[in-house]
């Protein structure tokens, strides 16, 4: 009997391990999910992603700060070398220093700004990092509505949030975004609940977060169930390489299959 | 060069600034401890007197530019300004668009960044390009009219990027009759080449113009031309990039293609400092070359670098040095200590002495100090000595030996009583001497400095007794991303906070909480709640019941809320009443922890819930001996022999007991439980309603839990319909 449970055991291990190297075999294929890299400030060279049909990059463009009522960006200073045919999403990241909520000419500066970072040759949507906090939601919503007016309707606009924002019944949905990425990882006490898949049964069914989930390569990965059937935004620590991107993929695979698997 | 200068800011960036987190939420974690306080970065994060003259105790985590400052006042006894070049100076467009508003009304938009190769941005003017244009238009104002003025500007808001006009019309100026004005377009030209990366034609004009000795702009275009080599350096280098890839073939063409360029460079700005003529240019001119040295011959460019450090006293000549120097240093560092060993400046030697957890190699700070007997040495010999070293009499005699007013007085007694204790002197005199030297020091004034004697202190305490009296540190920061500190507060050492939770079983904690005034109030509390929690987990309510009147003794709602505790007889009725009472506390714990910390800091209620989701405890992770001793940070012997044998095996196994628990299962099912034997009691509704609640805001969960969270809604619904409490429970998590 004990045999018979350890090589039923040991064939489905073996099962989920051949199928998810004969899938990916370091490509994500049609039956993985739709995978998009984070390229942050860093020099990023991710020609490796040549072949790639279902990856997309998703690149620190920038930064915009809010300080002493000043709208100061930054763009990006490192090299982002990507093959042609690769998406590309430009990521602004927006931090708010001035302990102040930022006023209608400052929010006008960040849309303009925004808008001319992602509305570029070659970049296909545009998305907001900002850890948004409930006192400022007045503001990023008018930033998001006038920046959506701005954007070509044919850009997506997307945004991340923290993943406490991401229930059903958030503030996040009354948003005009196209997807709220909710970032599954350095999420504090919750964590715990998120990696065992107990964080409630609203946990990122806000409408807009059901497209997609962030992750971090440096972290355990969260509970299955809040990856599957996802788009991943995958987070690097360090300078993408090949070997951490078909690493990823692997583990990515495994984890949702051995969840799905009985 | 401004590529150049770009990178030099990325590194610095990296190399200076703090580490950046992703999300959120952030908790504060309050510094006090030693060993908190001496991996920090900076000095002013404690001490914003920082100085070279007044360093405080030298820590070999911080910064280079940090430690620069400590070594020039421990060496030379002398404080210096340091100016970082790369600092932005975000009002240098600002003075030149206010300048011009004192003769246009138009607006004009000026970006200071332009888009380079792969998606990377590169600062394109720089701010001394804004000075001068302001400064120029002041001093052309007083000479031209209206119109030329208004012809100068236009040329300039070309040169800025603002507008397209008629800059490049050469018979344009054919019409202006002012020759200064001739001349100024002239130079403006050879500038819009430039910032618009035409670099072969700003050249060009730039020699043009600076072979007319006639030409105003003369100097400066002839230090221009070399900039425009320099800039084009770089972009040979990305073309050649773009034209070979990024692997190893293509990165190698690239350097070689930069390289070639940037040794033009280096003739050109030879030539400028060899003519006599352009003198006014020669410090830019020197800086440049600098720069050019960096890259291709980095070695002498330390080394020069660090010489110029040894007495420099201009800030921006020291700051420019070291930003090159603190590059190139943590390059040699990781690739190539032997250089610095054998090669290094006193600095660079220093550096890597402190910085090194061992004497490496051996004896060699040691001897360092026996040859210069400067102070920079004998500190960095006192923090890597060992026992066995020759020289050790001579330096610990030294050290003791400096006077108070003296950089060295706080670095050199800190590590002389570091090493006293790590090498087991005899205990009784250290705290003698430790005692001694702690009552001179002002704890207001100096409390990070003042926390890390009494560390030493606590150390070498005879009994557990008089460490726990000597562990309460004054915070010194908060490192948090939204909060500063504001006021003075007191926690314990995080050692003993780990003792308290790894080494020492409940009937120590009862008995360290129910005596008087050993702690402030805050930590006494927090304390006592953390007690009372193990106390109930581990069914010992007597001492719960100890702890919980004396908590009671001087707050009239815990002496209300304690009451059913205290008043209950049977076994069952106690721990329902207990539960009952950590579901009205949500804060309870049963360690200390960050969040502990935060609770003495703010003074925040037990009794509301954190948003956050730190309510009750989590299941102890037991640690193992070898995680133990981790957490006590180094100084496990010291603190463990302090405890009565046996001590630590039975708060073992409390914790593993601990560890089986549960929050939001354990209260609910104890409700539960209650709940069907004694239905009557008015509490059950409500404490039904908290146990459910608690389903929700445990920050632990796991697969059991919604199990105990519908049955404790079932029985509240079933049982209690139209109860305000069943009311409020509209759903089970």
């Amino acid at each position: 009997m004990k045999i018979g449970a350890f090589g039923i055991t040991t064939a489905v291990v073996c099962m989920a391990l051949y199928n998810a190297c004969t899938a990916f075999g370091g490509k994500a294929e049609q039956n993985s999910p739709e995978i998009v890299l984070w390229a942050w400030e860093r020099c990023e060279n991710l020609l490796f992603l040549k072949e790639e049909t279902r990856v997309k990059v998703a690149f620190y463009a920038g930064i915009i700060v809010f300080r002493e009522g000043e709208t100061v960006f930054t763009p990006r200073r490192q090299l982002l070398i990507v093959p042609p045919e690769i998406p590309l999403t430009a990521v602004v990241r927006i931090e708010n220093r001035q302990g102040f909520i930022p006023d209608k000419q400052q929010i006008s500066e960040a849309v303009r700004i925004i808008a001319i970072t992602c509305i570029k040759k070659g970049i296909s949507g545009c998305q907001i990092d900002f850890d948004c906090r409930s006192s400022e939601f007045g503001f990023f919503k008018s930033m998001i509505e006038e920046l959506k007016d701005k954007l070509p309707s044919s850009m997506p606009l997307s945004i991340t949030v923290i993943a406490s924002l991401s229930h059903s019944g958030s503030m996040v949905d009354s948003l005009p975004v196209d997807e709220a990425v909710p970032m599954l990882f350095r999420t504090g006490p919750d964590e715990d609940l998120i990696r065992k898949g107990l964080a409630g049964q609203s946990f990122m069914k806000a409408s807009a977060c059901q497209k997609a989930a962030g992750i971090s390569l440096d972290e355990p990965l969260p509970h299955a169930k809040y990856l599957q059937d996802r788009k991943l935004y995958i987070f690097n620590t360090r300078p993408w390489t090949q070997k951490d991107f078909v690493e990823a993929l692997l583990k990515i695979k495994l984890h949702i299959k051995k969840k799905v698997l009985p | 060069m401004k590529r150049l200068s770009l990178t030099a800011t990325c590194l610095l960036y990296i190399l200076f600034s703090l580490p950046l987190w992703a999300c959120g939420p952030y908790f504060p974690d309050y510094i006090r401890s030693a060993e908190q306080i001496s991996p920090l970065r900076s000095p002013y994060t404690y001490n914003e007197s920082f100085s070279g003259t007044s360093p405080g105790i030298i820590f070999p985590s911080w910064r280079i530019m940090f430690l620069y400052q400590a070594y020039r006042g421990l060496a030379n006894g002398d404080a210096h300004m340091i100016s970082l070049p790369g600092a932005i100076d975000k009002t240098a467009h600002l003075d030149w668009l206010a300048a011009r508003k004192s003769v246009t009304d138009k607006d004009a938009q000026v970006n200071r960044w332009a888009e380079g190769e792969y998606f990377a941005y590169f600062r394109n003017y720089l701010d001394d390009a804004f000075y001068t244009a302001a400064n120029t238009l002041n001093e052309r104002k007083k000479v031209f009219n209206r119109q030329e003025m208004d012809i100068w500007l236009e040329g300039q808001d070309e040169v800025f990027g603002s507008i397209e006009g008629r800059l490049f019309d050469e018979e344009f100026d054919r019409d202006i009759a002012n020759p200064l004005l001739k001349q100024d377009r002239e130079y403006q030209r050879a500038a819009a080449c430039f910032y618009a990366r035409r670099y072969q034609e700003a050249e060009e004009r730039f020699r043009e113009i600076s072979e007319n000795p006639e030409h105003p702009w003369r100097i400066y275009s002839a230090l221009a031309a070399c900039r425009t080599l320099m800039r084009r350096a770089n972009a040979e280098h990305d073309a050649e990039l773009k034209k070979y890839g990024t692997r190893e073939e293509g990165r190698k063409k690239a350097v070689a293609a930069r390289d070639t360029w940037l040794r033009k460079a280096d003739d050109c700005l030879e030539s400028v400092l060899k003519d006599t003529t352009l003198e006014p240019v020669h410090p830019s001119a020197g800086r440049l070359r600098e720069y050019i040295m960096f890259r291709l011959e980095p070695l002498k460019r330390f080394a020069e670098a660090e010489n110029v450090l040894l007495s420099a006293i201009s800030p921006s000549e020291i700051g420019w040095n070291l930003s090159d120097f603190a590059i190139l240093y943590s390059g040699l560092k990781q690739k190539d200590k032997d250089f610095i060993i054998q090669n290094g400046g006193d600095f660079s030697q220093w550096l890597m002495a402190m910085q090194s957890e061992i004497e490496e190699p051996a004896g060699f700070a040691a001897k360092k100090w026996g040859e210069k007997k400067s102070l920079p040495w004998l500190i960095a010999s006192l923090k890597t000595m060992s026992p066995d070293s020759p020289w050790i009499g001579g330096i610990l005699q030294e050290a003791l030996e400096i006077p108070a007013d003296s950089p060295a007085y706080m670095s050199a007694r800190y590590y002389y009583f570091s090493y006293l204790v790590k090498s087991g002197f005899d205990r009784e005199k250290l705290a003698e001497q430790l005692d001694s030297f702690i009552g001179t020091l002002d704890r207001g004034k100096a409390p990070a400095e003042w926390n890390c004697f009494a560390d030493l202190r606590m150390l070498v305490s005879p009994s557990l007794e008089e460490a726990l009296q000597r562990s309460l540190r004054k915070v010194v920061a908060a490192h948090d991303d939204y909060e500063t500190l504001s006021g003075d507060f007191e926690l314990l050492d995080k050692k003993i906070q780990s003792m308290f939770n790894e080494c020492m079983p409940l009937e120590k904690w009862a008995e360290i909480v129910l005596q008087e005034g050993l702690f402030t109030p805050g930590i006494m509390k927090q304390l006592s709640f953390t007690a009372f929690t193990r106390a109930v987990l581990l069914n010992d309510f007597p001492a719960a019941e100890k702890i919980a009147s004396k908590l009671s003794e001087t707050d009239a709602q815990l002496k209300k809320d304690f009451s059913g505790f205290l008043e209950s007889s049977t076994f069952g009725e106690k721990k329902f009443s207990a539960v009952f009472f950590m579901l009205n506390y949500p804060r309870l714990n049963t360690i200390l922890d960050s969040a502990a910390d935060e609770i003495i800091v703010k003074n925040l209620p037990l009794n509301i819930r954190d948003i956050y989701r730190r309510n009750w405890w989590r299941p102890y992770e037991t640690s193992s001996p070898a995680g133990q001793r981790e957490n006590l940070q180094g100084h496990a012997e010291e603190l463990l022999q302090l405890l009565p044998e046996g001590l630590i095996e039975k708060a073992q196994e409390e914790n593993r007991l601990l560890s089986d628990i549960a929050a939001p299962n354990y209260l609910a099912d104890t409700v539960i439980k209650y709940a069907s034997e004694n239905p009557k009691d008015p509490r059950v509704p409500k404490a039904l309603h908290l146990a459910v609640q608690a389903t929700r805001y445990a920050g632990f969960k796991d697969e059991e839990t919604s199990r105990y969270s519908r049955k404790a809604f079932q029985i509240l619904h079933r049982g209690y319909p139209g109860n305000e409490w069943t009311e409020k429970t509209p759903y089970w998590y």
